[in-house]
């Protein structure tokens, strides 16, 4: 900062904000892939402003207009477009109270597990040895283990020791998630310790934290970033699926799995529910692989060249 | 050896164990540099050449090569005992290493100029860094190193790139440089500029240099004394001009032989009969023998002792004990 003060500290953004290219920023907005954020769009607006744009409220129970059908069908009412469910609430405005548990589940699983991955990766990859030894099997054996077993038996335990809410889904999920984290990260690490600038690096003294942190890690960062958008995707799946066996997201919390759950007994009377519902895990879990791809070529240098520039 | 010596190896045998058997990568190598002295390491591809390199540093590939026998000694200490914790005082301000590949050297998502600054962030300099990274880019030629240090490596060339690895190398002023090929991915007139480069720094800063080759021609311009190398020994070293104008070991005299000379008028250059011996099989005796023009009945039995011919200059082989 050169003058200081907050005055300062403005005219010192200000002058920032000036210098920003626009036409460089729109060139750069113009390359986001158009598909894959159209999917993840609901995904993203519902669960980050929620409440703030909900047209109903979402546990209000109006027994005179239940399972009111969609707004093109007949008998239905634009005041709510995609119909109501058993207990006249809004479809709509529970799909997206839906999305929040499913974007806030999602992100946190999956970026929980990535961390845990990074780390052991990291360590198993670059030392090698003994620690190499263990930790891959141990991986080998959790990849055996079903996943879905695993986080019932979990997520029960959890309840049963008093621990409700979405922690114990979102640790169930990254429990389950991190070997396939640990295991990328690690064959990363076991071709990157060998360049020649790790060797140089080390010839100039280096230790081997300061290895990891300044030539290892910055190179499996885009490993890492595809890996959370990809597992987005699938921890979401997870959610919903545990959502719907009635272990995930309680009542009255609304999540996309319980829609479907909570519905199968009007499915052929009432088929927007479980039809909405799927979609917006099918929209979102698509979104998120295909969004993965790209990021996985966008961040790609043999490949950069043809996405970005 | 020599007692001046800034680092002497002596008897140094590093192996790998591999499923295919032991291979004796270097087996008993022994040479000494004085300081500010550049002294060439020569031999065919495969003679032991870069492990040898990489035991001083003690960065042996792991954990199929081990360093099972000799010493390293480094101003008076034996670097082969120390750990890995203790070997990094040495790494980078004692002794300093160019790899094979500058290419691949430098680390593709840091700056340039972050990554030479790293040398003094190793020595705890908070103060001046930016200066002394735009000097010491400077001092290997980088044409206007201030703006250039926050370019990436893709937008160096390769002379370049290996001109920064140097400056790297150097950044904390060691006083041995180990520069293993440090030119065989470069283009001729980019060689010639580099090994100049190389030859400047080293008298200028009074720095030991150990320069791998495999090309003697490289050697005699730069080199003080050269080493000749062959299956994981050295069998002749000397003063470059005595070397080469009156190699002791027929090996030496063969390769000298095999250097293309201007004006020379012969279709065919010279090549030593037979390949290099297979290093997990060596013969008995001296391992030059089933391939040396003059070979004699003890050459078979017994591997020649390092014969000293005067204050510089060693030969191990037979032909010399017997005048």
């Amino acid at each position: 900062m050169s003058s200081g003060g907050v005055t300062g500290a403005i005219r010192d953004v200000a002058s920032k904000l000036r210098q920003i290219d626009f036409a460089k920023v729109w060139r750069w907005i113009r390359k986001l892939p158009l598909l894959p954020l159209l999917l993840l769009a609901p995904l993203l607006v519902f669960g980050i402003l929620g409440p703030l744009i909900y047209p109903h409220d979402p546990h209000a129970v109006n027994f005179p207009i239940a399972l009111q059908p969609p707004a093109l069908q007949a008998g239905g009412d634009w005041s709510y477009p995609l119909g109501t469910d058993q207990m006249g609430r809004d479809l709509l405005t529970r799909l997206m109270e839906g999305a929040r548990a499913s974007l806030l589940v999602g992100l946190f699983g999956v970026l929980l597990s990535n961390i845990m991955g990074m780390v052991i990766g990291l360590i198993a990859g670059y030392f090698g040895g003994k620690a190499d030894q263990v930790t891959m099997r141990l991986v080998d054996t959790w990849m055996a283990v079903p996943g879905i077993f695993f986080t019932l038996l979990f997520v029960a335990v959890m309840r049963e020791a008093g621990i409700r809410g979405l922690t114990p889904i979102i640790i169930a999920i990254a429990l389950t998630m991190w070997p396939m984290a640990t295991r990328m990260v690690r064959a990363e690490v076991l071709g990157l310790k060998h360049r020649d600038y790790v060797a140089l690096a080390k010839v100039t003294g280096s230790s081997n934290f300061r290895i990891l942190r300044k030539h290892i890690f910055p190179n499996v960062l885009n490993t890492l970033v595809v890996l959370t958008s990809v597992g987005l995707g699938g921890a979401i799946m997870m959610e919903s699926g545990l959502s719907f066996l009635g272990v995930g997201v309680q009542p009255p919390q609304t999540a996309w799995g319980t829609l479907i759950a909570g519905s199968i007994t009007y499915m052929y009377s009432a088929w927007w529910i479980p039809t909405f519902a799927g979609l917006a895990i099918t929209m979102t879990i698509l979104g998120a692989n295909l969004f993965g791809d790209w990021l996985r070529d966008a961040l790609d240098p043999r490949t950069r060249q043809s996405v970005l520039r | 050896m020599t007692k001046d010596a800034l680092l002497s190896v002596e008897d140094l045998k590093t192996y790998f164990f591999t499923n295919l058997g032991t291979v004796k990568a270097v087996d008993g190598a022994s040479f000494s540099v004085k300081s500010g002295e550049a002294l060439g390491l020569a031999g065919e591809s495969g003679c032991g050449k870069s492990v040898t390199c990489l035991s001083i540093i003690g960065l042996v590939p792991k954990p199929a090569g081990r360093i099972v026998g000799g010493k390293v000694v480094f101003e008076g200490e034996d670097l082969l005992t120390k750990n890995e914790k203790e070997m990094r005082h040495w790494r980078g301000k004692e002794i300093s290493m160019i790899l094979q590949d500058p290419l691949m050297s430098l680390n593709p998502v840091h700056t340039i100029g972050d990554q030479v600054a790293e040398a003094f962030r190793l020595d705890k300099i908070k103060r001046g860094v930016k200066q002394r990274v735009i000097d010491i880019l400077g001092s290997v030629k980088i044409p206007s190193a201030a703006e250039r240090i926050s370019s990436f490596p893709f937008q160096f060339s390769g002379g370049m790139r290996q001109r920064t690895v140097a400056a790297i190398a150097i950044a904390r002023s060691p006083k041995l440089l180990i520069a293993d090929e440090p030119t065989t991915s470069l283009d001729v007139t980019i060689q010639a500029q580099f090994l100049n480069l190389l030859k400047e720094i080293q008298q200028k800063n009074n720095m030991a240099l150990i320069l791998v080759s495999h090309d003697l021609s490289i050697l005699a311009g730069i080199c003080d004394r050269v080493a000749i190398m062959y299956a994981g020994r050295i069998v002749e070293s000397g003063l470059v001009k005595r070397v080469y104008e009156n190699p002791g070991h027929p090996y030496t005299q063969a390769l000298m032989q095999a250097i293309p000379k201007l004006g020379q008028k012969k279709s065919r250059l010279f090549q030593i009969e037979g390949e290099p011996p297979n290093m997990a099989r060596l013969p008995t005796g001296c391992y030059f023998h089933p391939r040396c023009y003059r070979v004699m009945d003890i050459c078979r039995i017994e591997y020649p002792p390092m014969l000293e011919m005067g204050a510089d200059d060693c030969v191990a082989c037979w032909l010399m004990k017997q005048g």
